[in-house]
């Protein structure tokens, strides 16, 4: 063993033996070594030493809190925390000196409780760590710190209160920001991330600012980028998904609009909605980017009449278009089947402030033809969620034409025909159900309940047919109806027997729904 | 550890996962390690000493624990046997491998090499797959079935896929390509046809070969990098062309101190309550947070291994994951990290979800709809209602005056048939023509009758009259002079067929007077029954 150097060679040694990589056969080979030479270096200042100086207790307190997390990060956790813990009341004596110390120690304390599930003691640990760098922010670590929001993250998201888990991931992207430690392309895609679970929770300043700052960000990158998307190069996704997260906003936008006018406009509807740029937290404004402030985010953020929707609109299209130039349907099935179910969704929400039914449904018929052609070439089997996904929104599509048409009193012919699409659609859907391991009492809930909503739908939409069928098809006519009860049926037996969660007001009516038909039905033979 | 809830074992979830532990070695005797495990008795929970308190233990859950005398053959029979079974039926199966070296996946997998004398019963589950696909197609090769087997084998290794079984050592950062028929696939992969079983293992060996040559050669682990082994089995019907694609993944997946240091795993096999150390992880959060709700998906690329077993792990799939462990103290913290990557694994989930847009109806619209038809129907339902009493009290009146409708065999079966009222009315109203039809045929017959016989009455009264002056002739010309005795005799004669024909004409008369009665009256009556006949239909209309 090489002679005993002075302090500063030791912490150079290790400092190096930490940054090692090992073998996979020997993974912890330097930090075993990292922990002997810190051992070797204790043991020189306290052997033979009966009362240390204040000087030698700090230098030993140094040494214990680097050995006990080395021992940590060997899965050595009982003994390493314990180590941890001897040390602390010196560092926590002299904090001034060992603020990075304390922090690292905070941290991984944290950790190490947390994964053990002693949840309120971890938080404890952090908030610690938390407190400790606002306390002394000149002489504590920007990058400690940084850690420090990154673990609350996690452990409230893994708690599942997502609000401050997101939180705290905002604080450390703006942590990021301000200690100049970020890599351009995962900021902006985590920016765009986190914008869209505001927009989520119709927080639709705070998504803004987001967005806005992912740009700001981007720019630093790829230089001048006013609602571009670069193509070709090595620009990886990230330019794209920022162009979705701008387009998710306004189709987010005209939906909350749209959700308000099918209240009727109600005054208090706008009262969940965040769109004014002071309710934006103040560390989700990203001061350090000099933003700036959103023009249109006022109080008349949502809208009630057609002229803004058609604005936001054509916003919302341009920018899905240029996500769909990268996420092409060649190479992008997923994702362009995504972007198109969400360009659907605009078309109908833009539908509904349109007052002219023939016009409302050459909308949704927008929607549906981009739908079909992506489910033509579908190979189901490589594709499953896509193409159930598929018929399930084509269903609706045709389901909307129908009570539209059927609205506006057009002729009995084009709302069967509208209806009879949609029926055949549903029952598609409900077919690629059909080969479900162990039935369809095996699905899971979300897909259960979309399931038997599509048998509900399918049961209303055979009924409609009954009613307005082309002449003198007597018996076909009678098997909408037959086969309508037969499916409301299915739903009555089925939740009888199976708890389906979320569907027991709908099963109610889908019941009275039933028996008034089979009412309707045998009068209907008899007479 | 984290408990298996009720409902994954109710439902099963795709993804099942065996432990297997190797005897200790001996690395691990020399340094004094001991069984640090204990196996309970249902055979799929394990109780591990904690690594930082010695005398706790932690408890696992998996489908099946299997014990350091474990055979080959059991662990194939169970974790693997049943998915080879459903690669023929156009299934997707994909068998993991996950364990620290040294922790027995190599001989899972593979088992001992050749050489070994008790080779044939070491065997891994590679080569026992391998032979149970091929003796399948032979078993159930007929003429209507062509089976084409191919191979490609590739390896990822820091986000780059490279080729195995490429000759020319070019193919080092294949790309992942998706498309609408084929799915997810390795852009440029090498595909091999295989004709054998020997053929197939001998090219996976030349695979395991060059991965772990070019390991060393540019310091690359190999117990590092994921090894994906894809191995297609089409199954052509020469009948009716169809084709069954099943697919084979054999995966052996790099160690978990590689799958933190790359990020390279499944987020979702990080569910368990594990804090990320580096922020280069911040990404993986932030997408947790928002993948709570399907709509708020943004795109984010998935790391390689996960695009590539996409279609494995989703759909018409099978999986099993091997994970392989040692039972000593000496390893205990490379076990328990491997048995918590196991359970996590418990939690994938590999059924394709519907995502639903913002297409759907809105809860409350659709309830509100569903009132608005409720309260239609119960409109239509009471109009309905009204209908069938209006109809009802006109059948009644009908039979008050009509009686019930005549008893036709034919009919009453037709009654018996469809018991249905419009039905019922129609068939009515058709008897009632045809019976109506036939009276007035009749009547018809019975006038021209009542005419003829008047006729013929007429033509006898006429007759008789004649014969009766013929003899009043005959006895005047009797008594005149010139007559003579012969000429009278004559006369009498006549006379005497004159009085004949003069009573048989009375005769006649007395018979064909019932028979003008009879035709008399069955005009009456057929007049009558006209009336009455077209009475009903009337009515009938009118009901129309």
């Amino acid at each position: 063993m090489a002679a005993p150097g002075t302090m500063k060679e030791t912490w150079t040694k290790v400092e190096d033996l930490l940054k090692r990589r090992d073998p996979e056969t020997e993974p912890y080979k330097s930090r075993y070594e990292a922990i002997k030479v810190l051992r070797d270096a204790r043991e020189r200042i306290v052997s033979g030493n009966e009362t240390l100086t204040v000087e030698e207790e700090k230098a030993v307190a140094a040494i214990d809190h680097r050995i006990g997390l080395t021992k940590v990060s060997v899965d050595e956790r009982g003994e390493g925390e314990e180590i941890l813990n001897g040390c602390l009341e010196v560092l926590q004596k002299h904090e001034g000196d060992f603020v990075h110390q304390l922090q690292e120690a905070w941290n991984m304390l944290g950790i190490v409780n947390f994964e053990r599930d002693l949840t309120s003691q971890a938080l404890e640990y952090f908030k610690r760590a938390e407190d400790l760098y606002h306390g002394r922010k000149e002489s504590a670590s920007g990058s400690h710190f940084s850690l420090t929001l990154f673990y609350l993250a996690q452990a409230y998201s893994n708690l599942g209160e997502a609000e401050q888990g997101a939180r705290y991931c905002a604080l450390t992207l703006d942590m990021q920001l301000r200690t100049k430690t970020y890599a351009t392309h995962d900021w902006t895609q985590n920016a765009v991330q986190l914008a869209g679970f505001y927009l989520d929770k119709a927080q639709f300043a705070t998504a803004y600012n987001l967005l806005e700052a992912a740009k700001a960000v981007l720019r630093e990158d790829i230089g001048e980028l006013d609602d571009f998307i670069p193509s070709g190069g090595n620009t990886g996704d990230v330019p794209a998904n920022l162009v979705l997260g701008w387009a998710k906003f306004y189709l987010r936008l005209l939906v909350a609009s749209r959700e308000w006018k099918l209240s009727g406009g109600a005054e208090g509807f706008r009262e969940g909605y965040e769109v004014r740029e002071e309710e934006v937290r103040p560390e989700l404004r990203f001061e350090s980017l000099d933003l700036a402030p959103c023009p249109f985010l006022t109080k008349s953020a949502l809208f009630l009449d057609f002229g803004q929707a058609r604005t936001v609109f054509n916003k919302g299209m341009t920018y899905f278009k240029r996500a769909m130039e990268h996420y092409k349907l060649d190479g992008w099935v997923t994702e362009h089947f995504q972007i198109t179910m969400e360009v659907s969704a605009l078309y109908r929400a833009l539908a509904t402030f349109e007052t002219d039914g023939h016009r409302a449904c050459v909308m949704h018929r927008k929607r549906s033809k981009r739908i079909e052609v992506v489910l033509e070439d579908l190979n189901p089997k490589y594709f499953p969620s896509v193409w159930k996904s598929g018929l399930l929104e084509l269903a609706d599509i045709y389901r909307e034409i129908m009570e539209v048409k059927s609205s506006v009193n057009r002729p009995a012919g084009k709302v069967y025909k509208a209806g009879a699409a949609s029926a055949q659609y549903y029952k598609k859907f409900i077919e690629s159900f059909d080969d479900t391991d162990g039935g369809i009492e095996n699905l899971e809930e979300d897909d259960m309940l979309y399931y038997i909503k599509a048998r509900f739908e399918l049961g209303r939409i055979l009924q409609k047919l009954y009613s307005v069928y082309p002449e003198g098809q007597g018996d076909s006519r009678n098997s909408c109806m037959s086969e309508s009860i037969m499916h409301l049926q299915w739903i009555e037996d089925f939740t009888e027997k199976h708890d389906v969660e979320g569907f027991a007001q709908e099963r109610a009516l889908c019941v009275e729904m039933k028996n008034l038909l089979q009412t309707k039905f045998s009068l209907l033979k008899a007479s | 550890m984290i408990p298996s809830t009720k409902k994954d074992a109710k439902k099963g979830t795709g993804i099942q996962v065996f432990a297997r532990f190797r005897p200790q070695n001996s690395i691990e005797d020399k340094n004094k390690g001991h069984e640090a495990i204990k196996f309970d008795k249902d055979e799929k929970t394990i109780a591990v000493m904690t690594p930082e308190k010695k005398n706790e233990s932690q408890m696992y859950t998996f489908d099946k624990v299997f014990k350091q005398n474990s055979t080959q053959d059991e662990v194939y029979n169970l974790a693997a046997r049943p998915l080879i079974e459903d690669l023929f039926s156009g299934y997707y199966a994909t068998v993991f491998a996950y364990g620290q070296t040294g922790g027995g996946k190599t001989y899972t997998m593979e088992g001992k090499p050749k050489k070994d004398k008790d080779a044939e019963d070491l065997r891994g589950v590679i080569p026992r797959a391998v032979e149970h696909i091929f003796d399948r197609i032979e078993s159930k090769s007929d003429e209507s079935t062509e089976y084409t087997v191919t191979v490609s084998y590739v390896e990822i290794y820091m986000e780059k896929i490279r080729d195995l079984l490429d000759a020319t050592n070019t193919k080092n950062n294949l790309g992942i390509r998706v498309d609408l028929q084929r799915g997810v696939y390795v852009d440029g992969a090498t595909e091999i046809v295989v004709n054998s079983d020997l053929e197939l293992l001998k090219i996976l060996e030349r695979g395991s070969h060059k991965r772990h040559v070019s390991g060393t050669s540019m310091n690359v682990e190999s117990s590092r990098s994921h090894a994906i082994c894809m191995i297609s089995l089409a199954a052509k019907n020469v009948n009716d062309f169809t084709i069954k694609t099943g697919k084979l993944f054999l995966v052996d997946l790099a160690g978990s101190e590689m799958v933190r240091k790359t990020g390279a795993t499944d987020q979702r096999l990080q569910e368990a309550k594990q804090i990320n150390k580096s922020l280069t992880s911040l990404g993986i959060v932030i997408k947790t947070l928002t993948e709570r709700k399907l709509n708020a998906h943004v795109p984010y690329r998935d790391s390689k291994l996960t695009r590539i077993l996409q279609d494995s792990l989703g759909g018409t799939s099978r999986a099993s994951l091997i994970i392989a462990c040692s039972p000593s103290s000496f390893n205990l913290a490379e076990t328990v990290s491997t048995l918590r990557f196991g359970t996590r694994a418990k939690f994938i989930k590999n059924k394709p979800r519907v995502h639903v847009g913002y297409g759907g109806t809105e809860a409350e619209e659709l309830l509100r709809k569903r009132d608005e038809e409720i309260s239609r129907l119960k409109e239509q339902i009471a109009a309905l209602t009204d209908a069938a009493d209006v109809v009802n009290k006109e059948n009644q009146a009908f039979r008050s005056v009509y009686g019930e409708l005549p008893p036709d065999a034919e009919l009453t079966e037709e009654f018996k048939r469809k018991p249905k009222l419009p039905q019922q009315f129609q068939r009515a109203v058709e008897y009632c023509s045809i019976l109506e039809a036939e009276v007035f045929a009749i009547s018809k017959e019975a006038k021209l009758v009542r005419h003829a016989t008047s006729e013929i009455r007429q033509h006898i009264v006429t007759q008789r009259d004649v014969f009766g002056e013929a003899r009043h002739q005959m006895a005047a010309a009797f008594r005149a002079p010139e007559c003579t005795e012969e000429m009278r005799g004559k006369g009498r004669e006549v006379d005497e067929i004159l009085a004949m024909a003069r009573w048989r004409s009375e005769d006649v008369l007395k018979s064909l007077r019932p028979l003008e009665r009879a035709s008399l009256a069955i005009e009456v009556a057929a007049k009558d029954s006209k009336t009455f006949g077209g009475q009903y239909h009337n009515n009938n209309n009118n009901n129309n």
